[in-house]
């Protein structure tokens, strides 16, 4: 195994498996990614490839009858797979952050928005100083006494005056009127609305990584393109590092730097944004990109024959290849190895997962 | 001079005269009423065998024209001619024969399908009110059409919940077929699904236009799958039409300052393409109180004083190019 790749977040062969009646559901076999601080990773694929699964459990947030069975997530010196949950608690929400497709479901119903973003904002303030605590004492079994306790109530007070104004600067960043949005409640808000006050409440705590899961899926493309200029810019000031969820060609090929392409549980290729539009590699891909209708370009759109496979029993070997128009005899025989796609420059860091190029063929 | 419309009519399938379709809404049970203009005097007519697409955005009225066309709802004001029959003016009756003539598709394929009936009720269904077949006959066609769609006739006797949403989608499009329609309108018949199951849909869409001769009114929001798909477009904003013509009018030529931040805003799946990222700023209006003059003034880049106070009306600038602006561009 090659030493570490990125000096942000770099995934290796994780395995999650969700447990149903129907049988184990295998989503994640064996996903291989990798970013640096401040890059914008997108992953992209179709419904059901593991994208989600993928952002959820970088988050480790992924619930029964989910579980991560193998494989690392480090996150800068730390495996996020093996960290204990207060530990987590600390990285969540203030080092990665993350956004969701429907914002206004993500967002308290019966809270206004303005004391939502506080609340965040005082939680990471709070585990913060906790998990300094439980440092500095250099005891665990003092975990549960709330660090705070023993301080001066005034602190608190000036405090929660501080963290009130990084949440109205933080509306101001996103481009709301802080005077008129603090005291709605989400449902008075419209969805490009509410996607800015995720982004605010995602940023105010200022992470490393925002996880963004299709964030501007449900909005329209005016209102997509409004969101897409603000992340951009508010994450370019910043250097936050982004992981973009979406199966929109188009937002990631605006957005990203890098693309890791996934398919059923796998990312089957993985490269900077030119490698993989201008030289994919991958049977997948290439379908992938010749499937998206374009403006101006009415050429025949091409499909991929066939289904996505049913993942509790998913195809042996490469899991494309009953659709794939290359299949060799032995595409079903074993799963074929991620490897450096070669003959490129190395800052492509182009990868694929298929035997069309496996050099020991 | 006279030769040459009387055959353009002949050409035309539907016709739609200052189509009003408003809802009234209450603040509670005492108040007066508000109106939501959905759709707000709408001309347009559609050419047999083309590709009508309406885009816009969600609450500019698309979903709700494509209704008001079929009489699903009931319009307020103005009149639908379907092939020299004035829909409006039929009564239940003979709305009932016209029914088998004019389709519709909708966007979700999972809620459009009875759960409960296997493929076979749910296809045969329109056979038995409209042709009086025996039950071998309903059988013969149910199969046939369900080939045409690319399922097989072990498909017939399974429920809805047992297919992907892309074979739903097959299905919903051969009931819609198998009683040899004139017209269908398809309500945003690909967003519920993934880029590559998007491509064979329409693509079999196109091909099946071909070979029946079919007519359709296209509603999406996908300014690429119009681009695809559409001989004609119309481009929707807050219940009005604010922009129609050839697909050439609209992308190339394009006149409404809305119409070109929509297409803007869209941005190209290629890296190496570079995408303006011109921006449409603020949100579309409610429909209750719509702005006065255009409504697309607030957010019009190019507004000026008259666009406040003074409606535009669509004018044509070419020959089968409308535009609703007192500036047009490209003029």
């Amino acid at each position: 195994m090659q030493g570490r790749r990125g000096d942000l977040l770099d995934i290796s062969r994780l395995r999650v498996v969700f447990d149903t009646y129907a049988g184990q559901v295998k989503a994640l076999n064996g996903v291989e990614l990798w970013m640096n601080h401040g890059e914008r990773l997108g992953v992209v694929g179709e419904t059901g490839c593991g994208k989600s699964v993928t952002a959820l459990s970088v988050m480790r947030l992924i619930e029964e009858p989910g579980r991560i069975t193998g494989g690392s997530i480090l996150f800068e010196d730390r495996d996020l797979v093996l960290l204990p949950e207060n530990v987590l608690n600390a990285i969540r929400g203030k080092d990665i952050a993350m956004i969701f497709q429907e914002p206004v479901a993500a967002l308290n119903p019966v809270m206004k928005v303005g004391a939502q973003i506080v609340e965040n904002i005082e939680c990471q303030r709070k585990s913060a100083a906790s998990v300094q605590a439980v440092r500095k004492d250099g005891q665990a079994s003092r975990r549960g006494a709330p660090a705070s306790g023993n301080r001066p109530q005034g602190r608190v007070g000036t405090q929660r005056i501080s963290s009130i104004q990084i949440m109205r600067d933080m509306l101001g960043h996103v481009g709301l009127d802080w005077q008129r949005t603090e005291n709605l409640y989400p449902h008075e808000l419209s969805g490009g609305m509410a996607q800015r006050v995720m982004i605010a409440m995602a940023l105010s705590s200022r992470p490393k990584l925002l996880i963004a899961d299709e964030p501007t899926s449900a909005l329209d493309v005016t209102i997509q393109a409004q969101i897409l200029n603000l992340l951009n810019s508010l994450v370019r000031e910043t250097q936050t590092a982004v992981l973009l969820i979406t199966h929109a060609m188009g937002v990631a090929a605006q957005f990203c730097d890098f693309i890791a392409v996934m398919y059923a549980g796998n990312v089957v290729e993985y490269g900077s944004l030119q490698a993989i539009f201008n030289n994919p590699l991958h049977p997948y891909t290439k379908g992938l990109l010749r499937a998206v209708p374009k403006i101006g370009k009415t050429d025949e759109l091409q499909s991929i024959p066939g289904i996505v496979p049913d993942l509790i029993a998913p195809p042996g070997g490469c899991r494309f290849h009953p659709r794939c128009p290359h299949r060799r005899p032995e595409c079903d025989k074993a799963q074929p190895r991620f490897e450096p796609a070669g003959g490129e420059a190395e800052a492509d860091r182009h990868h694929v997962a298929c035997f069309l190029y496996q050099r020991d063929r | 001079m006279q030769a040459t419309t009387e055959r353009e009519n002949r050409d035309i399938l539907i016709q739609a005269n200052h189509l009003k379709k408003l809802f009234a809404v209450k603040k509670n049970f005492y108040s007066r009423p508000l109106y939501v203009k959905a759709v707000d005097d709408c001309d347009f007519s559609i050419r047999k065998n083309t590709v009508f697409g309406i885009v816009g955005e969600s609450g500019s009225g698309k979903t709700t024209l494509g209704r008001v066309i079929l009489r699903l709802i009931e319009a307020t004001g103005g009149a639908v001619v379907f092939d020299d029959t004035d829909l409006m003016s039929l009564s239940g009756q003979e709305l009932r024969l016209f029914r088998r003539r004019m389709q519709i598709i909708s966007q979700d394929p999972y809620n459009s399908l009875h759960p409960r009936k296997v493929v076979k009720k749910l296809i045969g269904e329109g056979l038995k009110i409209h042709f009086q077949l025996s039950s071998q006959e309903i059988d013969e066609r149910v199969k046939n059409i369900l080939t045409l769609v690319g399922l097989r006739e072990e498909h017939m006797y399974r429920y809805p919940h047992e297919f992907s949403g892309g074979q739903r989608q097959r299905i919903a499009i051969a009931r819609a077929l198998v009683l040899k329609p004139e017209f269908i309108v398809l309500d945003e018949p690909t967003s519920a699904l993934d880029v590559s199951v998007q491509a064979i849909i329409l693509k079999m869409l196109k091909e099946l236009k071909r070979d029946f001769a079919l007519t359709y009114m296209l509603i999406t929001h996908d300014l690429a799958v119009i681009d695809y798909m559409a001989d004609d477009v119309a481009v929707m904003y807050l219940g009005q039409i604010v922009e129609m013509g050839s697909k050439d009018d609209i992308f190339s030529r394009t006149a409404h300052p809305y119409a070109r931040l929509l297409i803007d805003s869209v941005p190209p799946p290629a890296p190496s393409e570079h995408w303006s990222g011109k921006i449409l700023s603020g949100e579309i209006p409610s429909p209750i109180h719509v702005p006065s003059g255009c409504r697309f003034h607030p957010r019009c880049p190019q507004a000026k004083d008259i666009c406040a106070k003074e409606e535009p009306v669509l004018s044509e600038l070419q020959p089968g190019h409308f535009a609703k602006c007192h500036f047009p561009l490209n003029s």
